[in-house]
């Protein structure tokens, strides 16, 4: 199935394609975000901030096919 | 003494007066340099009776030792004045190029008193300070005027001057340098435009002698190689600078939306730093020993927004677009390049229209009290227009130019929960605190009202998983690093900001130390900067006490207690550490936990016995009167 991710700052060395910020990947049926940090290797990133289609996620949270998947740092400052 | 000037120029604008002195050593000792400086001042000469607008107050330009310097980010200049926002402390600093050139004349220093018969533009130089008469910049806007004074005075001249804003007193008038680089907190360019003081211009080519030149070069290439190795400032920062905040915001569900009704803005891919990058981007241009370029320099070719090129940041989109609702990225370039222009703060500003269109919202303002404006959220066409007007003080610009708090008491809703202010100001951060909660506490303790730049670093959502303890500890950290970028004359968002963590940030602030040490000579060591910067921010709290800050000013505005977040991945959450934050903040500071002034103990361990008697008969004043 595919999902649609964006990565964001220093994530998007991890990201796909012309456009590394926000690109779409392909996965197994009943994958979970777990896959998608597997997929990119981002396994080593510590705390990594989960939203899953609008809502707050985690590793184990479950995808679906068009999920929307943002990674974010979780040490972002900002103004 | 190494990396000073070592001269102090003293101006009285209603004498005519100029004198010359040489830095004071306890002032040096006790508090470095730059916003060090212009805080001891004020709370040497500007007490609770002090007139912003009055001759008595004075308006500080300061530079720290490593201004002038090969440190790396060394620019700034900071500008105090007692705030005619707060009524508290005030300063604000900007980077660029003035900086360095102002050192170059070999003053560390500018202390400006009284009030000019007539409009006036000060220039100095190595000869020493000259007014001038400047009746023919009287009205001009700052791109004008600062054109036309390196015509006069040559490209190597550097200028600060204010705009119409500040000409006409509006308390959210700002200092700009170098095109876009604005002194914007604290109403500062209306003090300066009260003294009738246009400009000031810097020329000078006198280089910065240091103790230790290789020592200082050495500390240089750590500094620049922490920032080489580190994935934000080689990848994204040199593409966006402070654009790229909008959209992690957005997504987190935590920008300040519909005057913060709402945590994430359905259009916020089209004003985001990415999409600004792809349409309106001119140049990314860097400030003077600087390697990052995050400076976005933007404008509109063509059309009813049409605009100039000039310097933009991640606060105008959040507040012109997200504040408003506004979906028209254009219209945001233009409303930015008009505060640029005009000298005014673009957060102040940019909160001040989004509560104006809630006060329209909720019949607080009728359509008969818009004199013909539609104020209907997301209107491009009324941000626009009310930022000009505001500028001249015209209309209804003329009810937000003051700031939020003054437009809410003009409107009798000043107690309203959307009327959001900290100490009587309305720009602060657009990090919605229902969201980071630990991270946006730090505009209730800055000692300059509600401001979030006093505490910035790298920490973000995480801290909030942290015990509080650790969490407070923390922004302890981050306002003391901030401070000492202060006081120096660095960037704090080269030496914390631009940080992927915490631990990259902590190196960069050790190497500031070894900057420090290496330039001046001194032998003291990272704790003793801490002791200076520890001094200076319960100094400045002082200044807050002295005007009649306590525990209270120090709260959350109600909308974030009162109304939880309705949208986004944080729907349902609201601000509820309001109460528990600052207890542990006052505990870890040596506070009062009732009045939050700074404790006896603390104050005399920091050299401020004297800030102490004042302190406590003030508080003992107020009980009685209780």
């Amino acid at each position: 199935m595919e999902v649609k991710v964006r990565l964001y700052t220093v994530f998007k060395r991890y990201g796909r394609g012309p456009d590394p910020s926000e690109f779409c990947l392909m996965v197994p049926a009943n994958s979970t975000v777990r896959d998608v940090i597997y997929e990119l290797g981002m396994e080593n990133e510590q705390g990594i901030v989960v939203i899953v289609d609008g809502l707050r996620g985690e590793p184990d949270t479950p995808l679906k096919e068009g999920s929307s998947v943002f990674l974010l740092p979780p040490a972002m400052s900002g103004g | 003494m190494y990396a000073y000037a070592d001269r102090v120029c003293g101006v009285d604008l209603t004498t005519g007066e100029v004198s010359s002195k040489g830095l004071d050593r306890e002032l040096v000792e006790g508090y470095i340099g730059g916003r060090g400086f212009t805080s001891k001042l004020q709370w040497d000469e500007l007490g609770p009776d002090v007139d912003p607008f009055g001759p008595e107050n004075v308006l500080i330009f300061a530079v720290g030792p490593l201004v002038g310097t090969a440190a790396p980010g060394s620019s700034r200049y900071v500008v105090g004045a007692k705030s005619p926002i707060t009524g508290i402390l005030g300063d604000g600093s900007a980077g660029g190029h003035f900086g360095p050139a102002l050192k170059a004349t070999g003053y560390d220093m500018l202390v400006i008193r009284g009030i000019a018969e007539r409009p006036t533009v000060m220039l100095v130089s190595e000869h020493g300070v000259r007014l001038r008469e400047a009746n023919d910049l009287w009205g001009a806007d700052t791109f004008e005027t600062e054109r036309r004074l390196r015509a006069e005075f040559g490209k190597e001249a550097r200028v600060a001057c204010i705009g119409p804003a500040g000409e006409r007193l509006a308390r959210l008038a700002c200092i700009v340098s170098d095109g876009g680089r604005a002194v914007g907190r604290c109403g500062i360019g209306a003090v300066m435009g009260s003294k009738r003081l246009k400009a000031v211009v810097a020329l000078g080519s006198r280089k910065t002698s240091v103790a230790d030149p290789d020592g200082l070069k050495d500390a240089a290439s750590r500094l620049n190689e922490a920032l080489r190795s580190d994935p934000l400032c080689t990848n994204v920062v040199p593409k966006l600078g402070t654009t790229m905040w909008l959209r992690m915001m957005n997504d987190l569900g935590g920008l300040s939306t519909k005057n913060w009704q709402l945590g994430t803005f359905y259009a916020a891919d089209e004003i985001s730093g990415e999409t600004l990058r792809q349409t309106y981007l001119v140049a990314d241009r860097a400030c003077a020993r600087c390697s990052l370029a995050c400076e976005k320099v933007v404008a509109v070719p063509e059309g009813k927004f049409k605009s100039e090129p000039t310097k933009i940041e991640y606060f105008a989109l959040a507040s012109f677009g997200a504040k408003c609702l506004n979906a028209n990225l254009a219209s945001i370039v233009k409303a930015n390049e008009l505060c640029n222009r005009y000298g005014m703060d673009v957060a102040e500003l940019g909160a001040a229209i989004g509560f104006l269109m809630e006060c329209y919202e909720r019949g607080v303002l009728s359509p008969k009290d818009v004199e013909g404006l539609d104020l209907a959220w997301g209107n491009p066409e009324a941000v626009v227009k009310l930022t000009e007007m505001t500028a001249f003080r015209q209309g209804l610009g003329a009810l937000i130019s003051d700031g939020v708090r003054r437009a809410a008491e003009s409107l009798g809703c000043e107690d309203e929960p959307y009327a959001l202010t900290t100490k009587k100001v309305g720009g602060f951060c657009s990090m919605d605190p229902r969201v980071w909660k630990i991270y946006s506490s730090r505009w209730r303790t800055a000692s300059r009202g509600g401001d979030h730049l006093r505490a910035q670093g790298p920490a973000g959502i995480a801290l909030n998983d942290l015990p509080l303890k650790d969490a407070v500890r923390r922004m302890l950290f981050n306002e003391h690093a901030c401070t000492l970028c202060e006081v120096l004359g660095v960037c704090k968002f080269v030496y914390g900001t631009y940080s992927s963590d915490f631990e990259r940030m902590e190196k960069k602030i050790g190497i500031l130390g070894d900057l420090y040490r290496a330039a001046t000579g001194t032998s003291c060591d990272d704790r003793d900067l801490w002791t200076v910067t520890e001094r200076l921010l319960n100094l400045e709290r002082a200044v807050g006490v002295r005007g009649g800050i306590g525990r209270h000013d120090d709260d959350m505005p109600r909308r974030f207690i009162e109304e939880p977040l309705p949208d986004g991945p944080y729907a349902g959450s609201k601000y509820d550490i309001n109460e528990t934050y600052i207890d542990e903040y006052y505990r870890q500071r040596g506070w009062d936990m009732r009045t939050g002034a700074p404790g006896a103990d603390k104050l005399v361990s920091l050299g401020l016995g004297e800030v102490s008697r004042v302190l406590r008969d003030i508080c003992r004043t107020v009980e009685r009167g209780a």
